[in-house]
């Protein structure tokens, strides 16, 4: 059985498909791990907003979140689990699914569409 | 978020060391600067200017990591895992044998970065050495007047056949500029190869064609002599810059610190400033 563009895409997980989660997932997949001021930066959140996306992460088992002392200062390190690599790479594998069946999909019943004015 | 912006987060995040221009090429040009310009004249200012430009090349190096860090963070690179490296090497790999530059491209970058410039280096090297030098390369180098003052290169057609140890010193010291040239160019080149070939790095393209176009200008310098004693205006423009030898370290040098700048330029314009807390 043959599903939609639409189906799949609302069949997309959610926690990925985020702007900012994503930004943040892609991050560090390019990388061993990241610490926060990096993820801040290169994602344009607020400390606030990263905090939150990174929570639902960690709970989501996707990140691994560490904290170490540098110099008397807390320093929060961040690195993609197993798990959110697998979630990572399924999620693009998803999208180029979908973009293969978009580019194919054509409406079943034309002559229902209204025309235009 | 558009998939370009992702593509951006992704490159940055990757080469998020190598970008740090001020804390590699910088400093590393400011040191050819301060070599080239300064190293085969004896005078007591340049000796001054010498200092000053190593100086500043170590505490700017030292202060740079340190700006990094406090400014932009810190990123752990990746670390190409050897399972997979294997895999590509495998002919029993489930997807069957795997292209030779799939495999290239799924090295480490740093294991790229330095294998391509130096299997190029040795290849142009031996071609450098190999080829004949049919010019004879005569250069007033005297140590006692200004760089500039020593600008002028006499060029002679070599006659009869070419021996090793005939070479007159000022053409080892131009052959050591072209091989510079050469390691420098090819060096360039591969990092724009380990960086994916993007546009963003073509500055590394243009700058190590610029590079490995003198070295091989260098070495068929005689293809452009006329007997008569004259030379093409264009040979006679770039002479200096594959003749002597400082000249080149101070084209080198120039090129490092233009790779740093945008570089860090590169860095700076994906990384911004950070956003601030809106008060409701």
């Amino acid at each position: 059985m043959s599903t939609t563009p639409f189906e799949q895409l609302a069949s997309l997980d959610r926690l990925v498909h985020d702007p900012a989660r994503l930004a943040i997932l892609t991050a560090l997949s390019a990388c061993e791990r990241a610490d926060f001021l990096f993820l801040l930066r290169i994602t344009g959140l607020t400390k606030g907003n990263l905090s939150s996306h990174l929570s639902k992460l960690e709970e989501a088992d996707l990140v691994v979140i560490e904290k170490r002392f540098v110099e008397k200062k807390t320093q929060t390190l961040v690195r993609l689990s197993d798990a959110g690599r697998q979630t990572l790479e399924g999620y693009w594998k998803e999208m180029a699914e979908l973009r293969e069946s978009a580019s194919r999909w054509r409406p079943q019943n034309a002559a229902l569409v209204p025309a235009p004015g | 978020m558009q998939t370009r912006a992702l593509d951006r987060i992704h490159f940055v995040t990757r080469h998020f060391n190598g970008l740090q221009g001020f804390r590699y090429w910088v400093p590393l040009g400011l040191i050819a600067l301060s070599v080239g310009g300064t190293t085969y004249f004896e005078n007591p200012q340049f000796l001054i200017l010498r200092a000053v430009l190593f100086l500043g090349a170590f505490v700017m190096a030292l202060s740079a990591s340190w700006y990094y860090k406090r400014t932009f963070g810190e990123v752990e690179p990746q670390t190409a895992s050897p399972a997979r490296e294997v895999e590509t090497l495998s002919i029993y790999c489930p997807a069957g044998p795997t292209p030779r530059l799939g495999g290239f491209q799924r090295m480490s970058p740093m294991v790229r970065s330095i294998l391509i410039p130096l299997g190029l280096a040795v290849v142009l090297f031996t071609v450098f050495q190999t080829i004949r030098p049919d010019l004879i390369i005569d250069e007033d180098e005297s140590l006692v007047q200004p760089p500039w003052a020593t600008l002028s290169v006499s060029l002679a057609l070599q006659d009869g056949p070419w021996t090793w140890p005939m070479r007159t010193h000022s053409t080892n010291k131009a052959m050591d500029g072209q091989l510079m040239y050469a390691l420098l160019g090819s060096c360039f080149f591969g990092i724009w190869l380990g960086r994916g070939r993007r546009l963003s790095q073509s500055y590394y393209l243009g700058l190590g064609i610029v590079l490995l176009g003198l070295a091989a200008f260098g070495t068929f310098l005689g293809k452009f002599y006329r007997s008569e004693g004259e030379t093409a205006r264009i040979v006679d423009t770039l002479l200096p810059a594959v003749t002597h030898l400082w000249v080149a370290v101070l084209f080198c040098g120039a090129a490092m610190i233009l790779a740093g700048l945008l570089d860090h330029w590169q860095l700076a314009r994906v990384l911004g400033k950070p956003a601030k807390e809106t008060q409701s």
